[in-house]
C-alpha cells in the first residue's frame, strides 16, 4: 500500500471521518461553472489521493444554485459526507428569489478560485475601445444592450457596477439575460446584442476564433500574454471576481471542517490543481478560516448594496394576463358555441378512479419516509388488484420483482440515492 | 475525404468500436429508463472515461447521444411514458399503434427512421459545418420568436374538434409554463413560495403525469375487460403500405430536425413538433393523427436523431452547445483540455474526422442493436394490462423522482395526472397543453429580448428577413387552420 494511502487511513481511522462514500454537490446543471468546478475538484482529490473513499458529483440544479443550497441545508444537515460547490452568483440568486435559506446557514470551508469577467463585442463592432462604448452608454444607456447570464449573476452586478461608476442610472441598464455564457456568446457573436459580459475563459476560444474581440478585463491587472485593458484603465473603479467555494452543512463540527480545509489545502498544492487553474484562466485565490469567513461578509454586503441600487428589477410582463385572458376567453368562446358539448362520459368507475388517485398519492406522499422497495411494491399490488387482476401470488411474485430490479438498476447500478 | 477514411480508420480500431458499442447500448438503455438523459449518463462516465484517449471516450459519448434518441421512443410507443422529452410527440401516435396492434411496426418506422436521420445529419454535419454556423448565427432572438410561433401553430393539427377546447388546453399549457424564475427578471411567478417550483416545470415530469399517470387513471376508471393484453395484429414487420408511408416522413422529419438541431437556442422537442405538425399537413388523411398514423411516429423519430446530429455542428465547429447533452460533452472536451471550435478541426483533425466517422458508425450498429429488439419490446406488451399499467407507474414516478431528487414534483406529477383525467373526460386535447409548457417558456424571452434590444419597437420582427418570412408561413398555416374550424362551427351553431 502507498505510503500516503496508509497515512489517510491513519488519519480516517483516528477521526472517523470520512467513514462513508463522499458526494460533491454542484447545484447546477451538467455543463456548467458549478459543475465544471466539482468535477475538476473530484478529480484531483481523487487522483491525488486526498480522499480516499468513494467520491462522485451530483448535480441539483435550478433557480441560481438557491434549490440545491435548500436541499443541501435540509437534508445533508449533520453529514460533512456531502459539500456544496458555490459561488458569487448564488448570493445574487438568493436576493433576487428570496431564498428561505441563506449562505450563513451553511459552514463555509475554502475559497479556491477567481474567475474575472471580460467584455466583448462583436468582430465588426464599432467599438474599438471600452472608452468608446462607456461614452455612448452615457449618452444613451438603452441604445447599449448587455447580453450575458442570469439576471442579478456577476454578469449582470458586473454591469450594474458600471453603470454606477460611469455615473448612469442603474436602472436604465438594458440588460438582456441569457440561461448561460454560451448562450450570451452566440448572441454576441450573431451581432444580436451590443455588447457581451461573460468569464474570460468563456470568450477566450472565440477571440482566438476572430468572431468577437475583447474590450476590457474585470482583474485588478492585465491577463498574462494578453493586451486587453482592464476596467480600471479607463478610469472606472470596478473590479469583479466570479468566485467560487465550497461550504459543508450545518453541524459539520470544528474537526471535520478543519479534516475538509485540510484536504483543500493539499488539493491547492498539487500540480494538477494548478494546471487546472491555467486550463481554465481561473486565478488562485484560496482563502479559508476566518479570513474568508470576514471575505463572504463584506461581499454579501457589497452585493446587496450593488443589486438594490440596480432595483430588484420589477416584472415587466404582461404575459400572465394573456395567458389568464387566454383561458377565460376560450371557457366563454367553449360556453356560447356548444355547451351539449360539456357531457360526462356514461361508463365512468368513479370508485376505481378515487382509489388509484388515492393509492399513486399515498405512494408519492409516503415513499421517501417508509422506503423505496417495500412502497413501490405496494403500489405495483395494489394498482393491478384495482384493475381487476386475478391471480394473487403472480400479482405479489411480479410486485416485488418489479420493485426490487428497479431499486437494483437505479440505486446500485446508477447509485442515484433511493430512500 | 482522405480524413474522413483515416476518420474511419481510428473509428474502427478494436478499442473505437468497443467503445462505440458500450456507448449505443448503454445510450439505449437511458433512452428507455424516464428520467436518465444522456446528459446525466456522459456525465456520470466522464470520472470513469478520464485517463482513456479522447477520441475513444468521444466516440462513446457520440454512441450514448445516438442511442438515448432511439431507445428514447421505446418507452413512448408501447406505454405512452415519455422518456425524453423530444420523444413525447412520438407517444401521440405511437401509442395508439401500440393500441391498435401495431406496435412491432411503430418501433421500426422509429428505429429506421432515426437511422436514416442520423446518418443524413452526420453527412450534412461533414459537408455543412462552417457554412450552417453562419446560418444558425443570423438567428438571433427575433427569428427564435418567429420559429417558436410557427411551432406554435401546430395546435391546429392537435385540436380534436373543438377549437374552443384546443385553445383552452394550449393556454393551460402556456400557463404551466410560467411556473418558475423568469430569466429576465429573475423573478419568481405563480411559485405560490413553494421552493421546488422555482425551477420551473420539467416538460419530462408533465408529459409523464399527462401521459403515463393520466392513462393508468382513465383505465382505473373505465376497466372493461381485466388481465386482457394488447395483441399484435399483422406481425411485427412493417407492411409495404406502412413503408410507403414511411420514407417521406423520414426525410422531411431528417431536413427539420437537422435544420433546428443546428440552431443553438431551439432544441429537439421543438423540431419534433414542426415535424409532426409538417406531416399532418402533407398527409391526405390528417384526420387519421392521433389514432396511429404511422407518419405521425416516422417524422418526430427521425427529426430528434437528426436535430442530435444538428446539434453537434455548433459545438464542434464553434463551441457551442446546442442542448443539454452537447453542454456536457464541450465540459468533456475541456476537462481534456480541447476546446472546440474552427481551430479543433486543424488542430486535432484525427479526433474530429474519428467522430464524425464514428457517428456513421454508431448508426448502423444501433439499427442492428434495435431492430432485433422490436420483438423483445412487443412482448412487453403481453404482460397482464393490470400489472403493466402497475409496473407503468412505478417505473414513471421513479423517473420523475431520478430527475431532480424531489418528490414535491412526484406531487406535480399526480396533480396533472388527475387534471388529465379530467381533461379526457371532458374531451380536451392534451396534447396542446404539452405544446404550450414547451414552447410557452422560449417564445415569450424571445419576444422580451427582441422588445429589449429593439429598444421597445415592435417593428423588430418584421424588420428582419428570416424573422419575417417564418412569420408569414406561421401566419399562412394559422390562416388555413382556422377558417375551416370556422365553417364548420358556424354549421353546427343553432
Amino acid at each position: 500500500m502507498h505510503a500516503p494511502i496508509l497515512a489517510a487511513f491513519m488519519i480516517a481511522a483516528l477521526t472517523g471521518f470520512p467513514s462513508k462514500p463522499i458526494t460533491i454537490i454542484a447545484p447546477a446543471n451538467p455543463g456548467g461553472g458549478w459543475d465544471q468546478t466539482a468535477r475538476q475538484i473530484q478529480q484531483v482529490l481523487v487522483s491525488q489521493h486526498i480522499v480516499n473513499v468513494p467520491t462522485e458529483v451530483a448535480n441539483r440544479p435550478g433557480a441560481g444554485g438557491t434549490i440545491g443550497l435548500a436541499e443541501f441545508i435540509t437534508t445533508n444537515r449533520n453529514d460533512p459526507h456531502s459539500i456544496l460547490v458555490l459561488g458569487r452568483v448564488m448570493m445574487g440568486a438568493i436576493l433576487t428569489n428570496h431564498s428561505a435559506v441563506t449562505l450563513s446557514e451553511t459552514v463555509p470551508l475554502a475559497r479556491l478560485l477567481n474567475e474575472y469577467e471580460a467584455i466583448a463585442v462583436p468582430a465588426n463592432s464599432k467599438y474599438q475601445t471600452f472608452t468608446e462604448l462607456i461614452d455612448d452608454f452615457k449618452k444613451e444607456p438603452e441604445r447599449v444592450s448587455w447580453g450575458g447570464g442570469s439576471a442579478g449573476g456577476t454578469d449582470h452586478i458586473l454591469v450594474g457596477m458600471l453603470a454606477q461608476a460611469a455615473g448612469v442610472s442603474p436602472k436604465r441598464i438594458n440588460y438582456i439575460a441569457h440561461s448561460g455564457g454560451g448562450e450570451a456568446a452566440v448572441a454576441v457573436m450573431g451581432g444580436h446584442v451590443t455588447v457581451g459580459v461573460s468569464g474570460y475563459g468563456e470568450w477566450k476560444p472565440h477571440v482566438k476564433s476572430g468572431r468577437v474581440r475583447f474590450l476590457a478585463v474585470s482583474s485588478p491587472t492585465r491577463f498574462a500574454g494578453d493586451t486587453t485593458p482592464t476596467i480600471l484603465e479607463s478610469g472606472l473603479d470596478v473590479v469583479i471576481a466570479n468566485w467560487r467555494s465550497v461550504a459543508a452543512p450545518p453541524g459539520t463540527n470544528d474537526e471535520q471542517r478543519g479534516w475538509w480545509i485540510d484536504a483543500f489545502e493539499k488539493m491547492r498544492g498539487s500540480d494538477q490543481w494548478q494546471q487546472i487553474l491555467r486550463q481554465n484562466d481561473w486565478e488562485d485565490s484560496f482563502l479559508s478560516g476566518r479570513e474568508f469567513d470576514v471575505f463572504l461578509a463584506d461581499e454579501t454586503r457589497r452585493n446587496a448594496e450593488t443589486l438594490n441600487a440596480m432595483g430588484l428589477v420589477p416584472n415587466p410582463s404582461a404575459y400572465p394576463y394573456f395567458i389568464a385572458l387566454g383561458l377565460i376567453v376560450s371557457l366563454v368562446w367553449l360556453w356560447r358555441s356548444s355547451p351539449a358539448t360539456i357531457s360526462v362520459q356514461p361508463s365512468i368507475d368513479w370508485r376505481g378512479f378515487g382509489i388509484t388517485a388515492a393509492v399513486v398519492l399515498g405512494y408519492v406522499l409516503l415513499f421517501e419516509r417508509i422506503g423505496y422497495v417495500f412502497t413501490t411494491a405496494c403500489l405495483v399490488f395494489l394498482t393491478s388488484r384495482i384493475l381487476r387482476s386475478r391471480a394473487w401470488v403472480r400479482d405479489v411474485t411480479a410486485s416485488i420483482a418489479v420493485s426490487g430490479s428497479l431499486y437494483l438498476v437505479f440505486e446500485v447500478l446508477l447509485k442515484k440515492g433511493l430512500p | 475525404m482522405n480524413q474522413l477514411l483515416a476518420g474511419f480508420l481510428t473509428a474502427l480500431s478494436p478499442v473505437n468500436l468497443l467503445a462505440g458499442l458500450i456507448g449505443v447500448t448503454v445510450g439505449t438503455a437511458i433512452g428507455v429508463l424516464p428520467g436518465i438523459g444522456p446528459a446525466l449518463t456522459i456525465s456520470l462516465l466522464l470520472p470513469i472515461t478520464y485517463g482513456v484517449d479522447p477520441t475513444t471516450a468521444f466516440i462513446m459519448f457520440g454512441g450514448i447521444y445516438y442511442g438515448a434518441m432511439y431507445g428514447g421512443s421505446t418507452t413512448s410507443i408501447l406505454v405512452r411514458m415519455p422518456g425524453e422529452a423530444a420523444s413525447v410527440v412520438t407517444s401521440l401516435d405511437g401509442f395508439q399503434m401500440a393500441k391498435n396492434g401495431r406496435a412491432g411496426a411503430a418501433l421500426a418506422t422509429a428505429a429506421i427512421g432515426s437511422f436514416v436521420a442520423g446518418t443524413f445529419a452526420t453527412f450534412m454535419l461533414m459537408l455543412l459545418a462552417p457554412v450552417l454556423v453562419n446560418f444558425a448565427l443570423r438567428f438571433g432572438p427575433p427569428e427564435y420568436f418567429a420559429l417558436m410561433i410557427l411551432a406554435l401553430t401546430t395546435v391546429s393539427g392537435l385540436s380534436g374538434d373543438s377549437a374552443p377546447k384546443a385553445m383552452f388546453s394550449t393556454m393551460l399549457g402556456l400557463g404551466l409554463g410560467i411556473v418558475g424564475i423568469d430569466m429576465q427578471s429573475g423573478q419568481a411567478r405563480l411559485t405560490f413560495g413553494i421552493p421546488s417550483l422555482l425551477g420551473g416545470i420539467d416538460v419530462v415530469v408533465a408529459a409523464i403525469g399527462f401521459f403515463a399517470i393520466g392513462e393508468v387513471l382513465w383505465a382505473a376508471a373505465t376497466r372493461e375487460r381485466p388481465d386482457e393484453t394488447i395483441s399484435t395484429v399483422g406481425g411485427l414487420r412493417m407492411t409495404a403500405e406502412e413503408w410507403r408511408r414511411s420514407w417521406p416522413a423520414w426525410i422531411r422529419g431528417s431536413l427539420i430536425g437537422f435544420f433546428v438541431g443546428v440552431l443553438p437556442g431551439a432544441g429537439a422537442t421543438v423540431s419534433t413538433f414542426l415535424s409532426y405538425s409538417t406531416e399532418r399537413k402533407a398527409s391526405k388523411n390528417p384526420s387519421e393523427f392521433g389514432k396511429g398514423a404511422i407518419e405521425g411516429v416516422a417524422g418526430p423519430e427521425a427529426a430528434n436523431n437528426a436535430s442530435a446530429g444538428g446539434s453537434m455542428v455548433p459545438l464542434l465547429a464553434l463551441g457551442i452547445p446546442g442542448s443539454g447533452t452537447t453542454a456536457i460533452m464541450l465540459a468533456a472536451f475541456q476537462l481534456y483540455g480541447l476546446q472546440p471550435g474552427p481551430l479543433l478541426f486543424a488542430e486535432k483533425p484525427q479526433l474530429v474526422w474519428g467522430l464524425i466517422a464514428s457517428l456513421y458508425i454508431s448508426n448502423a450498429l444501433l439499427l442492428a442493436l434495435n431492430l432485433p429488439l422490436v420483438g423483445i419490446w412487443v412482448k412487453l406488451l403481453r404482460i397482464p394490462q393490470p400489472l403493466l399499467f402497475g409496473s407503468v407507474l412505478a417505473f414513471s414516478t421513479l423517473g420523475v423522482y431520478t430527475i431532480n431528487h424531489n418528490s414535491f414534483d412526484l406531487i406535480v406529477v399526480w396533480v396533472l395526472g388527475v387534471l388529465s383525467f379530467f381533461m379526457r373526460l371532458y374531451d380536451f386535447p392534451i396534447a396542446p397543453a404539452i405544446l404550450g409548457l414547451v414552447l410557452g417558456p422560449l417564445a415569450e424571452q424571445e419576444f422580451r429580448k427582441s422588445i429589449a434590444i429593439s429598444v421597445g419597437d415592435p417593428t423588430i420582427f418584421l424588420t428582419r428577413p428570416i424573422s419575417v418570412t417564418i412569420l408569414i408561413v406561421a401566419s399562412i398555416v394559422l390562416i388555413r387552420a382556422i377558417v375551416p374550424v370556422r365553417s364548420s362551427n358556424d354549421g353546427k351553431l343553432p
